[in-house]
């Protein structure tokens, strides 16, 4: 199913060329010139004295990713379900359900780390990020797992909720925590101490502060990526399940 | 003959109604099923449920003998639907939405492009391939479905409207291709089109409140439920007196006047004689004898108690 999905991914891809290209070559840049431009002149270093530019670096790349993995969601587990029905069709395709949401997943996970991988090459080459090839490969795959967790909590609300205002509201909701209350422009430790408390128990939270240990001090944290994987895996098939429900079949 | 399809005791309800009611019977392998009914008989329900589309209720349906619930992927291959309502991707090529489909099945891509140009050439599809679904009209998008429901070679066809939304000849070159796919796959299709029904099928069920009333070929449905013939004979004067003398004749059946015009059934066309004979040489203005088809099945039936 994966290989069917990516041929259409391309194809759609191709019939929007253009237009597309024009979008990611802005995108980024208008990211990096609204957040990191802005930024680096109130906070100049975190608070474990890292330069801003290096520091906001990988929340940056992150944000832009998170950001490409919602169109195909959208698309595929919302318009494509409420509005044209497609979703039910491609569903009749001898596959689980499980399967379906993780090849669906796999593909948008796919996209916003190659637009990922695009923007921090070419971020790496603007500012001095002091990043190696090798943060730049622990980097993504972070990324990936963010990615997924942040697909798995799109798949959820498109399946679940039916209103086009609602699932727009819900996703600028998820968005404005994911870029303020998760600590990928600047550290939690800038809210009230119990509001930081509240929005470090969340995955976004727990994950980042975990890449920022790996990339900045080198420590890999296993017992929180590993339960993190198992999240992703369990929500996947939760999804699934929420797929058959919705779909009737 | 070998069943294809087999549905038993199948329901399906939609809050407290009921949609479909127990349904059991079997289709043959090979054959071309029409299912007709009014609105909201559950036509398009059953459809889905064959299809896979919805699980029913209660019952289980089984496709060359395979339960579609526990062998679900098995009999997934099986099957190419066509809804009622258009569902390609608006922003796929009607060739890429094909070929999609067909990846989806794991199909290699030399056989669905070998297919797609077979169906295509005869639907009359090949210009229209690399235009985007949402830029074509309906009934082009219509036939490009029928060959995305083709592209995996299923064994059992199923159809909601198929030539909905399409001209004359896109209708004819569609039956066509129904007509040569019958007897290598089991074809179900739901139409109101009851002309069409009429010309193309095996067997026809007709559905009454999630219920199949009639069930058989046309002919025999016929035969078995209502009379043959429709005759109209216009007077220049239908007296009370003249009616009620040409309704005594034994042999005509639901004897009925509009105006000057006496309309009544008989089983044989000599029935038209003794009215003849009976109104003895009176001025007629207008005759007309018909023979019953479909719509006049479903107009008998559901009318309640029939012509008898």
């Amino acid at each position: 199913m994966i290989i069917a999905l990516l041929k259409r991914r391309l194809w759609l891809w191709q019939n929007q060329f253009l237009s597309l290209l024009v979008l990611f070559l802005i995108f980024p840049i208008a990211i990096f010139s609204l957040l990191d431009l802005s930024m680096r002149n109130i906070f100049i270093q975190s608070l474990g004295n890292i330069p801003y530019d290096q520091w906001a670096f990988p929340g940056i790349v992150a944000i832009i990713g998170s950001l490409v993995i919602f169109p195909p969601i959208y698309r595929d587990f919302f318009h494509l379900r409420v509005h044209g029905k497609v979703l039910k069709t491609v569903a009749l395709a001898p596959f689980t359900k499980r399967s379906m949401v993780i090849s669906f997943l796999g593909i948008a996970v796919l996209e916003a780390l190659i637009i990922s991988i695009g923007t921090s090459i070419l971020f790496v080459n603007i500012i001095s990020t002091g990043f190696t090839i090798g943060d730049l490969l622990i980097l993504y795959f972070f990324l990936a797992i963010l990615f997924c967790l942040i697909g798995n909590l799109f798949i959820s609300m498109a399946l679940w909720i039916e209103s086009a205002t609602s699932f727009l509201l819900a996703t600028f909701l998820t968005y404005f925590i994911l870029v303020f209350g998760s600590g990928l422009i600047f550290e939690l430790n800038y809210f009230p101490v119990s509001l930081e408390f509240i929005l470090s128990l969340f995955p976004f939270s727990i994950l980042i502060k975990t890449m920022h240990l790996s990339l900045f001090a080198n420590i890999f944290e296993w017992t929180i990526i590993v339960p993190l994987i198992l999240l992703i895996i369990l929500w996947s098939a939760g999804n699934g399940l929420l797929l058959r429900k919705k779909l009737i079949q | 003959m070998e069943a294809s399809v087999t549905l038993k005791k199948v329901g399906k309800l939609v809050k407290d109604k009921t949609i479909l009611a127990g349904l059991t019977f079997g289709i043959e392998k090979g054959s071309l099923v029409a299912i007709v009914g009014d609105n909201d008989a559950g036509k398009s329900t059953i459809l889905r449920l064959l299809a896979g589309f919805e699980n029913p209720d209660y019952g289980n349906i089984y496709l060359h003998g395979l339960n579609t619930d526990k062998r679900r992927l098995e009999t997934r291959k099986m099957v190419g639907y066509v809804p009622h309502e258009n569902d390609l991707d608006p922003w796929l090529t009607l060739g890429q939405n094909i070929k999609f489909y067909g990846n989806l099945f794991g199909i290699d891509s030399q056989t669905i492009q070998r297919r797609l140009d077979h169906y295509a050439d005869q639907l009359d599809l090949t210009p229209y391939l690399n235009e985007l679904a949402s830029r074509v009209s309906q009934g082009i998008q219509k036939r490009a479905m029928i060959i995305r429901s083709l592209v995996h070679n299923p064994d059992v066809l199923i159809m909601d409207e198929p030539t909905g939304f399409m001209d004359a000849s896109s209708i004819r070159k569609t039956w066509d291709l129904i007509e040569k796919l019958k007897g290598d796959k089991t074809i179900i299709y739901v139409s109101n089109s009851l002309n069409e029904v009429e010309q193309s099928h095996d067997r026809i069920l007709v559905f009454n409140d999630g219920k199949i009333i009639l069930d058989g070929h046309l002919d025999k449905l016929l035969e078995s439920t209502i009379e043959y013939h429709q005759f109209q004979i216009e007077f220049e004067a239908l007296t009370d007196e003249l009616f009620n003398h040409l309704c005594k004749v034994v042999t005509v059946v639901s004897p009925n006047r509009l105006g000057n015009i006496f309309h009544f059934y008989g089983r044989t066309r000599s029935v038209f004689f003794d009215v003849l004979q009976a109104a003895s040489g009176l001025p007629m203005v207008d005759l007309n004898v018909k023979k019953l088809g479909l719509r006049d099945l479903l107009d008998s039936e559901f009318a309640g108690d029939g012509l008898a």
